[in-house]
């Protein structure tokens, strides 16, 4: 019994130091791995998105040169507000170049389609031979902004040979927002590449844009 | 010189527990040099980490100036793609042939046969027209027999006066 509190008295340092170094231990591997696996995860995210905007900064350097003219003509054929005046003016040059008269031509009121398109319905009459009518109607399906054909009624009957022709053409709103900076972004895929080269062969709507003048000083604001 | 030890025997720590306390003494020792090495290590990974991300953050940030550069392609890259797809959507949707442009041969070339109204519309053609002779009549139909653009070809209409000669409609069904 007397060699008890002695034996405490020996043992109660080095194990108290042990006790201490093992918590210590503990505590501090446990924090530590806490700490690296949140800095691996931060490390992770970090390298991700810089990887997402190198291939976005490559995929933009190599498309710079050609995308504004493939999105014109992407506009070009399906446009973001109603074309009925750019169908008119398409379809009146298709006429003329096919020596045939355009007239009666006829805007219907807009409407929404099942996919999703806004459409617009246009109708018109065609006076001149049947070959050429018959052009005509072929080279509709080439020209942008994009018309379809429903309706042809062809009528023999009169001195001359008259069409009326019923179209649709669609159109869709833009997009009104852009992905955030740090989306990815694809190149066009070899279908979308497909469609472009399409749409960029038919004809082009083509206008003569005048600049306004600049305005001039009017010496004699009361004379002529 | 001799080691003195006056306390009495009994009094002194028991073998056993001296071996035991020399033991955690040893424990404490590898214990205490595993962790400074240990810890080391992990404070050494941990700050190297840091750096890593610090750099990775910086780089982007000189990326996303560069992107912010090209906004105006990014716009355009933007619509082309979204107008594509929307493109592709129409296309699809609108396959049916012109039924007119695809029965030009049979509308253009037709001896002897009066055509009166030609109506068409996606996939589907209606004839209405005239003859006065048979044999007219027959390579009129001939004709479109022969055509493969055809699925159905129904006689809607056959009437025949003295006067005007065979008066008849026609639907035609494209393939």
């Amino acid at each position: 019994m007397t060699n008890i509190p002695f034996i405490i008295k020996i043992a109660v340092k080095p194990l108290l130091v042990l006790a201490l170094l093992i918590t210590l231990s503990l505590v501090g591997l446990s924090r530590a791995f806490y700490e690296i696996g949140s800095l691996r995860e931060e490390s992770a995210k970090t390298v991700k998105n810089e990887n997402t905007l190198k291939s976005k900064l490559d995929i933009l350097s190599a498309s710079q040169v050609s995308v504004t003219t493939d999105a014109n003509y992407a506009v070009s054929f399906l446009p973001g507000e109603n074309p009925a005046l750019l169908v008119l003016y398409q379809l009146r040059s298709s006429a003329v170049k096919n020596g045939l008269l355009l007239s009666n031509f006829k805007v219907g009121s807009e409407a929404k389609d099942a996919g999703g398109f806004m459409k617009v319905s246009v109708s018109f009459d065609l006076q001149g031979p049947l070959p050429q009518i018959l052009d005509f109607v072929n080279s509709v399906k080439s020209i942008a902004p994009n018309v379809w054909i429903e309706k042809t009624e062809l009528n023999f009957t009169g001195e001359t040979l008259q069409a009326t022709i019923d179209t649709t053409s669609y159109w869709s709103p833009f997009p009104t927002k852009i992905p955030p900076l740090t989306e990815p972004i694809t190149s066009l895929d070899s279908g979308e590449k497909e469609t472009l080269a399409r749409v960029s062969s038919f004809s082009q709507p083509s206008f003569v844009s005048l600049t306004p003048g600049a305005p001039r000083e009017n010496l004699n604001p009361f004379g002529e | 010189m001799a080691k003195i030890n006056l306390l009495p025997p009994d009094l002194g720590p028991n073998a056993s527990v001296l071996k035991f306390l020399n033991l955690a003494k040893k424990i404490a020792v590898i214990i205490g040099s595993a962790f400074f090495v240990f810890g080391l290590l992990l404070i050494g990974y941990i700050v190297f980490l840091r750096i890593q991300i610090q750099a990775s953050a910086k780089r982007s940030e000189g990326l996303k100036n560069s992107i912010t550069a090209l906004k105006s392609t990014e716009q355009s890259l933007y619509l082309l793609k979204e107008r594509t797809g929307k493109i592709k959507e129409l296309l699809a949707k609108e396959t049916q042939e012109d039924s007119l442009a695809g029965s030009s041969s049979v509308l253009i070339n037709h001896p002897g046969v009066t055509l009166t109204q030609v109506t068409a519309s996606p996939g589907k053609i209606n004839i209405s027209a005239g003859s006065q002779k048979t044999g007219d009549l027959n390579s009129f139909f001939e004709n479109i027999l022969s055509d493969n653009n055809y699925q159905n070809i129904k006689l809607t209409s056959f009437m025949f006066n003295p006067k005007t000669g065979y008066i008849f409609g026609l639907e035609l069904n494209l393939k």
